[in-house]
């Protein structure tokens, strides 16, 4: 017989508390509250980070970066509620300079297999076609994209983001977003008449 | 950040499992005491409080980190030979079968969460005001208040996971691959008893690709080499769709249905999961009358692929397979669920005219 004994906590919390809540218990040391942020916004970092990366491969570092980061400046966070936003706006950053660092070691002639997405990995047989080769297509085009023009465009046509939104997760001026938005919808064209991704 | 409905990003989903996220926090742990050069220059001071709620985290999940008896979360009992009894500091018992394995994911005051990973476990919990008492197996939650219950993973032919009430109440609820509640799927009153179906069969049991069964017609041309080694063990998730297609343009529906059924089971996290459950759940109402099979299927897949196209029919299709089984109150349920969520749907005349007294 194995007797638990478990300290106490104090009453009266909410059964679902509010990610403000977590981000001051956590910022007070409190662990489940580390665990419940993490749990809470584990699969939407992990979503986020797997179709801004275009391949599972680097999701858990980006995702596991994106975190420490977040735990390591929860000071500086202003409205805790915010919390989501804030972790996003860190990940997007992070994929950023992933993409960054891919590209550049295939100018090097390294690791170019690291810019491949793989198109049936990523896009799954169930999806309904018309989005399905949507998809295709702006994948097959985004792997040759630098990052300042490929996230912005994914955020926009694969998160379905307005402009403001990307602005803030990619701390960039509404007007550097749309010239960018604009230069992928240019290349977008262009891979569209060129008969890529059909 | 998650897509919305209309977005194509939700059609791109990570496989998060339990075990993938148990190394992602892990992971972060690490990351967190180990700073880079230029992230601590200007965090150290947030860092530190960061690392401490980290570590202590991990205090919860990891035993070993544990310097003195307190919340045992984390830890994981064995049964010998003769079973073993786990007594709680409120009285409560888990009363574990010869050569069970149970995890306590959680121990505090107001929640206790156990993690049952094989065998069986009797549950006796003490009703205390505020405080839940979950178990978790397979895929599924069982969440208790003041209540005598059993819980136990089957093998072979036995249901995968079966739940038995012998006092009180409990709310059975399916839980999404990033292990948070999905979608409730029953309450169980005293007597009661749920279960899912049996694991799928072994490799050896499972149907033999459509080719090497004699009164097949021929294959169809999009079926993909099977060879030798056909069996299931192992097989990724593509082939089991590709063979269970197969089986059924080759009017085989059970073994369609087997395969369908070794899809959903085997490769939760993968895309085609809900799709198999589906189209179990098709076969099983419309070939196998097999109405009850049919819901448990259909409710499978809604539960594991909530946003998908076929969610219209799959919820329409459940109103049937209740009315079929002359589950009214089920189907009641099915009906207004479908009904609240499609007023324009296209089955609607079809759903309205269902759960006959």
């Amino acid at each position: 017989v194995v007797v638990l004994r478990s300290v106490p906590r104090p009453s009266g919390e909410a059964a679902f508390p509010a990610d403000a809540a977590l981000v001051r218990a956590a910022r007070a040391g409190d662990a489940g509250a580390a665990e419940a942020l993490v749990r809470r916004h584990a699969r939407a970092l992990n979503g986020l980070a797997l179709r801004l990366l275009g391949r599972d491969g680097d999701v858990d570092d980006v995702v596991q970066d994106a975190f420490a980061s977040a735990f390591a400046g929860l000071g500086r966070l202003q409205d805790p509620q915010a919390f989501s936003a804030w972790l996003s706006g860190i990940l997007v950053r992070l994929v950023g300079k992933v993409i960054r660092r891919r590209r550049m070691l295939a100018r090097l002639g390294l690791g170019r297999a690291l810019l491949d997405i793989d198109l049936d990995a990523l896009v799954a047989p169930t999806v309904p076609q018309d989005d399905a080769l949507e998809l295709r297509r702006l994948y097959g085009l985004a792997r040759r994209l630098p990052a300042d023009v490929r996230v912005p465009l994914l955020l926009q046509r694969v998160e379905g983001l307005g402009l403001d939104e990307i602005a803030r997760l990619m701390g960039a001026s509404l007007a550097t977003v749309k010239r960018r938005i604009a230069q992928a919808e240019a290349a977008l064209r262009e891979s569209f008449l060129r008969g890529e991704g059909r | 950040m998650t897509p919305s409905e209309t977005s194509l990003g939700r059609h791109i989903e990570p496989a998060l499992d339990e075990a993938r996220l148990e190394r992602q926090i892990a992971a972060i742990e690490a990351r967190a005491r180990r700073p880079s050069a230029s992230r601590r220059a200007f965090t150290l001071a947030a860092a530190s409080v960061a690392v401490v709620a980290i570590m202590l985290l991990r205090a919860h999940l990891d035993p070993r980190a544990r310097p003195e008896p307190g919340p045992l979360a984390g830890t994981t009992f064995e049964a010998p030979a003769g079973g073993e009894t786990i007594t709680l500091g409120d009285g409560s018992r888990a009363v574990l079968e010869p050569q069970s394995k149970l995890t306590l994911l959680t121990v505090r005051p107001e929640l206790v969460r156990v993690a049952l990973e094989r065998g069986g476990v009797d549950l006796d919990v003490v009703h205390a005001e505020g405080k839940q008492f979950v178990a978790v197996a397979r895929g599924y939650e069982i969440r208790v208040l003041g209540t005598r219950f059993r819980v136990r993973l089957g093998e072979g032919g036995a249901p995968a996971l079966e739940v038995k009430v012998a006092r009180g109440r409990v709310r059975v609820t399916r839980l999404g691959a990033d292990g948070a509640p999905e979608t409730d799927v029953r309450v169980l009153d005293a007597g009661e008893t749920w279960s899912t179906a049996p694991e799928a069969a072994p490799a050896p049991e499972l149907p033999p690709t459509p080719a090497a069964v004699p009164e097949l017609s021929p294959m169809p041309a999009a079926v993909p080499p099977a060879g030798p080694a056909a069996s299931a063990s192992g097989e990724s998730a593509r082939d089991l769709l590709a063979r269970a297609e197969a089986a059924r343009a080759a009017n085989q529906p059970r073994a369609a249905a087997r395969l369908f059924d070794a899809l959903r089971l085997r490769h939760r996290s993968d895309a085609r999961a809900g799709l198999a459950a589906f189209e179990l759940g098709r076969l099983r109402l419309d070939r196998l009358d097999d109405p009850r099979g049919a819901a448990e299927a259909l409710t499978d897949a809604l539960a594991i692929a909530p946003r998908a196209p076929f969610r219209e029919d799959a919820q329409a299709r459940l109103v049937e397979a209740y009315a079929a089984a002359r589950e009214r109150g089920r189907c009641l349920d099915a009906q207004a669920a479908y009904l609240a969520r499609y007023p324009q749907g296209v089955n609607r005349a079809k759903v309205a005219a269902r759960c006959p007294e």
